[in-house]
């Protein structure tokens, strides 16, 4: 699908904060200077396109429990990875999971952000994530400090 | 926070429907909810710091751009001085300080490689790093943070 003028000025609206009212697409069509009924095809469109994953609630995850957060990467063989994704994607206190390239300086290509609601329990979900994934190696790298968390903006150049 | 509360924002995290009226589909959903309460207790949840916003999720590399996770090694004396820079980039959506020698993570998203690898060289030209690594990604497996409230 070719993103259009159309397509754009409806992302730049929809990565801000969306209405919370009982027609909020018609909140954004006014703003657009179109009808409701384009505004929800266009985001039809998007969404069918695989670019836009979702509308949804975003949580301040540290003020409902989740305080501890780490990145958990793993040395796992190539032709297993799958099979390793397959064995922890499921788990709630995994949010991201992602294959990515090793280097000699970081010997690692299995990544995942978990987070926990103690120290004990994120030790405990790593032990467990051990017996399923069975790496070659693994390095738990606990979160010190939040420098930044922000949104991506698109097309705002 | 009560029960009615709990589930509300299970629900609101999964995704609201493209229908004219969302928040009323969501009431039906939830089955004992009102279209009204639905969108009073969400207010409510974001004024008592709870919700941060509604808002649209989407795919960096489907809009065409590209992202990647970067490390780096900066001494303690420096580390203020990049997160200040790194705050100023508006592809640098997320900065950590972690326990590693390489002691600063951040993701970076621009327009295309040739973009990433111009601002990874900018930061480089600082000094306050000695090389950055660059991890990109080759496959996602699972992009989904959703909290659930014992």
């Amino acid at each position: 699908m070719i993103l259009t003028h159309e397509h754009i000025q409806l992302i730049r609206l929809l990565q801000e904060e969306f209405p919370l009212c009982e027609r909020p697409f018609a909140a954004l069509a006014e703003r657009l200077g179109t009808s409701e009924a384009r505004v929800l095809a266009l985001t039809g469109q998007l969404q069918e396109a695989g670019m836009l994953k979702r509308i949804s609630a975003v949580l301040y995850h540290t003020r409902v429990g989740y305080r501890v957060n780490a990145m958990v990467v793993w040395d796992v063989p190539e032709d297993r990875l799958d099979e390793a994704a397959h064995a922890v994607v499921p788990l709630k206190q995994l949010t991201h999971c992602y294959a990515r390239t090793r280097s000699a300086a970081f010997d690692y290509n299995f990544y995942t952000m978990l987070h926990e609601h103690s120290e004990d329990d994120m030790a405990a979900l790593i032990r467990r994530m051990e017996v399923l994934i069975h790496p070659v190696k693994y390095l738990a790298l606990k979160t010190d400090r939040e420098l930044k968390k922000v949104g991506m903006k698109y097309f705002i150049e | 926070m009560d029960d009615r509360d709990r589930r509300l924002l299970a629900r609101l995290q999964e995704g609201l429907p493209l229908s004219p009226r969302p928040y009323q589909a969501i009431a039906e959903a939830l089955g004992d909810f009102t279209e009204a309460e639905v969108i009073e207790r969400a207010e409510r949840l974001r004024e008592e710091g709870l919700i941060r916003r509604m808002t649209g999720f989407f795919r960096s590399e489907a809009l065409g751009y590209h992202s990647t996770l970067c490390a780096m090694r900066v001494d303690a004396a420096d580390i203020d001085q990049m997160a200040a820079l790194l705050e100023k980039i508006p592809g640098v959506t997320h900065n950590y300080l972690r326990d590693h020698a390489y002691n600063m993570w951040f993701t970076l998203t621009a327009r295309d490689r040739a973009e990433v690898s111009r601002i990874l060289r900018a930061i480089e030209q600082t000094g306050l790093t000695d090389g950055i690594l660059q991890m990109d990604r080759k496959r996602s497996y699972k992009i989904h943070a959703s909290f659930t409230l014992e």
